[in-house]
């Protein structure tokens, strides 16, 4: 039972939330105060003194009852002519404020009763493995034997959400007795349309269906369970929200981020392509992988190498340096199991080795003039879509070559002419 | 049947008959040794009456007020006693009498009227009394009935009209009610159930001994009611002469008016004080424990004044007691408020106990100190039935036990319910009856906006109408579809009892009244009953079913007193028959008629746990009953008890009437399940039945936090093929259990009378054979 100002339900409330309880304990003032004071209100009563014992004793032990006054006690009481509206009555609260501080606990209470074990969910939504385990659960739920009680009711229910007049003309009363068939060849006989009520007048609020016998197992008040089943309501709707906002946004997610993965792959194989053209137009950049090794004239310094690509490179001379980062350490495990102590002088240099190798590539880049650096700079920030229209639409400019129909036109107007567009959808 | 008893003790006479239903329970004595009953003139000798100058239909107020102030009786030509001016004074000062003028002038106008007066304004006592004065029925051979929706009501009412009259009852003014009929030739008025008048309208169709019908309480919408209104419509087509007026105590009769081609309305406001109405600010989780703390803390907190709290049953309202007793020992001890004193009101609580309810409230404990306080805690007994004087606050949870049939699974049952407003409305004004009050609703006010029904659903829509199909038919209506219901019932009401009266036998399959079924109609029985009733003569055993029947037919005859059930537990086993309830009723009966019990009938009852009330009352249903058989050449007759067959013959008669209440046992031993609607449904703990056969036929089925059927006997399915192979055509069983079961008995029936047909045959042969060798 709901005890509204009692101390236990304070501390409760109390952890919802400071906003709730300063309002609680508001109310709660007030309430005690309206009570003590309207006491010598009624003139006869010499108790008056006495009375806030009883009451505050009350306060602390169980609920006390609060009453608003009715709002429309004409409306209410017909005839009675109602005297002094405005009497303040010993059990009268002021304010509505009261009148809500009940809600946060109800809800709080609500939650806790709520168990969604089972929720809400589309059907579509559900992969096929969750589909069978709500079978499997719905199956062993069925095989289950019920609680007698529970059977009852059950069976009850049933039975009462079973009409035994059938609209429809096919009709399965058989299993509801022959004589269902004989009372209703009866009523037949007298004019009776099934779907129709009985009488000669059927006023608006005839109704063809039985009055169900109220079933009611508890002693929850009158309005209990409607703002009960509201709450319900609102509760599972609110939680179907947000589920659908989170699968929603899951489902956006793996798109981009297929399609994020989708475009990447192709931005590299175009990086490849565009390096094979350049290549074959320019032979000698083929040696900056090999820029390493000869040491001459003619290697291409990494910042001649077209900016639109250059990640390739760079990408391809790291893997290489780290490849023999790794031989050179492996080596000299190797060295350090065979020599004690004269191998840290290769070690050493090897180390210096390595050290000069990366300290050279930073002096290259060093080198490297400003202007050419920034526009591979702003390339390599440039999202997956906007590096692949950036390398096909050079490829396309450049060799006439289109990536989507993975071949080189003759000319620009062969490209334009019969090339449907620097697009993958268009191909 | 509570009622009658819940009254004896009110102080009408001096309270100008604040509630003029009690009347019939005060003292015979004090009414007519006052009144000379010599000068007797006996009106048909030709002497002049003392209506002469009245002419029918065209009386005035002053005619009738001269008639009454005597000092003469106009209807007795007695002259008035003493206590007849006392009383004529406090009814003119009744609202109705203000506008007997109005009244009078639409009377006259019209064949069908609307009469909407208030509680208190007195409607039910007075309107019969000016249609005497202006119909004058005894001129024409004819009589005015006034019909009421309870039978406590009926009697009391015209007991306290007789005193207005300053007639004695059974005389000019009676009574009749089942059971009971207190008229005689000399009666004009008449008050009556109306289940009484319906039947009445069975042997008279066009109700010709009438000249004005009055049906009373028509806002309470019983059966009875709704059919005589139907009925009464098309009466007064049939017999122009014929007067009607529909009396109601709510504002609703505006359906009323519609129903009856828009009847003039005569409305007299009541005589109440304000209520002001309080509701809670949230709804309640435990409205029991609410309207405890309500209680306590209008006693710690209001002005005197008495406390009516509305509960639902007697298990609930004991409850209450108890709580509120404990408490309010605590607040005395700790604080000095006033002394709180609970009484219970329920309808099988003993009559003794009933009347402490009118004991005036505690007085201070310490002189100077706070008055002590009662409160009643009540079913919906007080409501409308009763008033209890000094009620200023009301407490109201707004539920109530409501009986509901469903055909779908064809059980009438108590349950509780949600009450209407226009209840909620009545419980407030018992506020109001002695200065203004308040009453403090347990629900918000949104609630009763939103979840309280207009309007209680009329008794209609409630019930099992197989008594009433019967009564329409026999009152000769064919087309019962096309009655003209005011609330037509659901079709599948219908159609459970159009199935149910043929399944008895009592209709054709073309809906046509059977012998049976116009022999049941002539038992105020419910048709199974009556069926039994009819058919027992077949089992040599009609003297036991009457017994039995009129046993079932009351109140439950066991007392279980709170503080005392083992010991009537331990009672109730002495008479235990180990073959179920209804043999184990047969026996406390016949106990209690032997020598040794009515040697002092109270005492015996007493010591035994058993109602002396309902006891009296199964003895004279019986007497009844048996008027009715011998009418109709029913044979009372009886197995010899010394017979094998004795109980099994009761038994069987029992089946052929209730075999469509049969439950099996189901295969898990643990429940029952009733064969046809296949519910689970356990043995209600009352009974004695201990072996617990496997197929039972039961009277009751009881929807509560479980589903109980309640006083049930052990039978042979044999005998259901044989009493009623029509129900028990196993084709049109579910498959199940039941059904197996069924099928398996039918097979060893077969078996039997196969073997029992070889045996004849052998038996034969052998004797042919014999009488060759």
């Amino acid at each position: 039972m709901r005890k509204a100002f009692d101390h236990n339900n304070r501390t409760k409330r109390r952890r919802l939330g400071a906003s709730v309880f300063d309002r609680e304990d508001d109310s709660d003032d007030t309430d005690t105060a309206l009570t003590a004071s309207s006491v010598p209100n009624s003139e006869q009563h010499t108790v008056a003194g006495r009375v806030p014992i009883s009451v505050s004793k009350n306060c602390q032990s169980s609920w006390k009852p609060r009453f608003l006054p009715g709002s429309e006690q004409e409306e209410a009481n017909s005839a009675l002519r109602k005297s002094d509206h405005d009497s303040e009555a010993p059990l009268q609260e002021t304010e509505g404020s009261s009148g809500q501080s009940g809600d946060s606990e109800e809800e709080d209470d609500y939650m806790k009763m709520q168990i969604s074990d089972s929720p809400l969910q589309d059907s579509r939504d559900i992969t096929y493995s969750e589909r069978r385990r709500n079978r499997e659960r719905n199956q062993y739920q069925k095989s289950r034997p019920l609680a007698p009680q529970e059977a009852q009711r059950q069976k009850l229910k049933q039975s009462l959400d079973t009409p035994i007049i059938s609209v429809s003309d096919n009709e399965k009363d058989d299993e509801r007795g022959s004589s269902s068939n004989i009372a209703l060849g009866i009523m037949k006989k007298m004019g009776f349309v099934p779907g129709k009520t009985l009488g000669r007048s059927s006023g608006p609020q005839t109704s063809i269906e039985p009055i169900r016998p109220n079933l009611k197992y508890d002693r929850n008040g009158i309005g209990m369970d409607t703002a009960q089943r509201a709450l319900l309501h609102q509760a599972t709707e609110a939680k179907r929200q947000e589920d659908d906002l989170q699968n929603q946004n899951y489902s956006d997610f793996i798109t981009t981020k297929h399609t994020e993965k989708h475009i990447s792959a192709q931005v590299l194989a175009a990086q490849k392509v565009c390096r094979e053209l350049d290549i074959a137009d320019r032979p000698e950049l083929e040696l900056v992988y090999y820029s390493s090794d000869l040491k001459g004239a003619t290697v291409p310094r990494l910042r001649d190498i077209n900016y639109l690509w250059r990640e390739l490179v760079i990408n391809d001379r790291d893997a290489a340096q780290e490849a023999l980062l790794r031989k050179m350490i492996m080596e000299r495990l190797e060295t350090i199991e065979e020599v004690t102590k004269g191998g840290s002088e290769s070690d050493k240099q090897a180390a210096a080795q390595i050290e000069q190798g990366s300290d050279n590539e930073e002096e290259e880049d060093g080198d490297n003039d400003n202007e050419n650096n920034a526009e591979y700079e702003a390339f390599v920030d440039m999202s997956p879509a906007e590096k692949l229209e950036k390398v096909t639409e050079y490829m396309r400019t450049t060799y006439n070559y289109c990536f989507w129909c993975g071949c080189r036109y003759e000319s620009a107007g062969d490209l334009a002419e019969n090339c449907p567009g620097n697009a993958e959808i268009y191909h | 049947m509570s009622e009658e008893h819940a009254n004896k003790r009110v102080k009408i006479m001096e309270k100008n008959g604040s509630n003029p239903y009690l009347a019939h329970m005060d003292d015979e004595s004090a009414d007519y040794t006052s009144s000379a009953p010599s000068r007797r003139i006996d009106p048909s000798n030709g002497g002049s009456s003392l209506f002469d100058g009245f002419a029918r239909h065209k009386t005035t107020v002053e005619q009738a007020s001269r008639a009454e102030d005597g000092p003469l009786n106009p209807f007795t030509e007695r002259s008035f006693s003493e206590k007849y001016f006392t009383i004529l004074e406090k009814r003119r000062e009744l609202p109705v009498h203000l506008q007997r003028a109005e009244f009078l002038e639409t009377f006259h106008k019209t064949q069908i009227m609307v009469f909407v007066g208030e509680t208190g304004s007195g409607k039910t006592t007075q309107i019969p009394q000016f249609v005497l004065y202006d119909d004058l029925p005894q001129q024409e051979g004819k009589m005015v009935a006034c019909t009421q929706p309870r039978r406590v009501a009926a009697m009391s009412v015209a007991k306290r009209v007789a005193d207005e009259l300053d007639v004695r009852l059974g005389e000019e003014v009676g009574y009749s009610i089942r059971f009971e009929d207190k008229t005689s030739n000399k009666t004009i008025l008449k008050y009556m159930t109306d289940g009484m008048l319906l039947r009445e309208a069975m042997n008279d169709p066009n109700l010709d001994r009438y000249s004005c019908i009055m049906l009373d309480e028509a806002h309470e919408r019983t059966l009875a009611t709704d059919i005589l209104m139907g009925l009464l419509k098309e009466i007064a087509l049939r017999r122009p002469d014929l007067k009607i007026i529909i009396m109601s105590a709510t504002l609703d009769a505006q359906k009323f008016q519609k129903y009856f081609h828009d009847a003039p309305l005569l409305a007299v406001p009541g005589r109440t004080h304000p209520v002001e109405i309080y509701y809670t600010p949230e709804y309640q989780r435990d409205y029991l424990e609410a309207a405890i703390q309500t209680v306590l803390q209008i006693h710690a907190t209001e002005a005197p004044g008495d406390i009516l709290l509305f509960l639902t049953g007697e298990e609930e309202i004991e409850d209450a007691c108890r709580k509120i007793s404990l408490e309010a020992d605590e607040l005395l001890r700790e604080t000095d408020c006033g002394q709180l004193v609970v009484y219970p009101l329920y309808g099988s609580l003993p009559p003794n106990q009933q009347q402490k309810i009118f004991d005036p409230a505690p007085g201070p404990r310490v002189k100077g100190g706070p008055p002590g306080r009662k409160i009643v805690i009540s079913t919906n007994i007080a409501e409308t039935s009763l008033t209890i004087d000094g009620i200023v606050y009301v407490i109201d949870p707004g539920f109530s036990k409501q009986k509901v049939y469903n055909p779908r699974i064809r059980v009438e049952s108590l349950l509780v319910a949600p009450i209407s407003k226009a209840s909620a409305q009545q419980r407030a004004g018992r506020a109001g009856r002695t200065r203004p009050g308040k009453c403090f609703r347990l629900y918000t006010e949104d609630a009763f906006k939103k979840e309280l029904n207009e309007q209680s659903y009329p008794e209609i829509l409630r019930s099992n109408l197989s008594s009433t199909v019967l009564e329409l038919k026999k009152l000769g209506i064919d087309d019962l579809v096309h009655f003209d219901f005011m609330d037509p019932p659901a079709p599948e009401t219908m159609m459970r009892a159009l199935e149910e009266l043929n399944y008895l036998g009592c209709l054709d399959d073309d809906g046509n009244l059977t012998a049976l079924g116009r022999l049941a109609s002539d038992f105020p029985l419910d048709p199974m009953l009556a069926v039994m009733l009819i058919t027992s003569p077949e089992f040599y055993c009609s003297n036991e079913i009457l017994s039995l029947t009129a046993l079932l037919s009351v109140p439950n005859v066991f007392v279980r007193p709170n503080n005392a059930r083992k010991a009537a537990d331990e009672m109730k086993n002495t008479f235990k028959h180990i073959e179920g309830d209804h043999l184990t009723l047969l026996n406390v009966y016949h106990a209690f008629k032997s020598p040794e019990a009515q040697y002092n009938p109270s005492q015996w009852c007493y010591d035994h746990f058993l109602s002396l009330r309902s006891l009296q009352s199964a003895d004279s249903v019986r007497m009844q009953l048996k008027r009715i058989m011998e009418r109709n050449d029913l044979d009372l007759v009886s197995t010899p008890f010394e017979d094998v067959n004795y109980f099994t013959n009761i038994r069987r008669a029992l089946t052929s009437g209730f075999f469509m209440q049969v439950a099996k046992k189901a295969p898990n031993g643990k429940h029952y399940v009733t064969v046809k609607d296949a519910q689970d449904v356990l043995l209600h703990p009352s009974t004695v039945l201990e072996k617990e056969g496997e197929w039972v036929v039961y009277n009751e089925f009881v929807l509560t936090t479980k589903n109980y059927i309640r006083t049930v006997t052990v039978i042979k399915p044999e005998w259901l093929f044989e009493l009623a192979p029509a129900y028990f055509d196993v084709q049109t069983f579910k498959k199940g259990d039941v059904r197996m079961s069924l099928e398996r008995v039918l097979q060893k029936m077969q078996i039997a009378r196969e073997r029992a047909e070889k045996r004849a045959r052998a038996l034969k042969d052998g004797k042919s054979k014999s009488r060759y060798t």
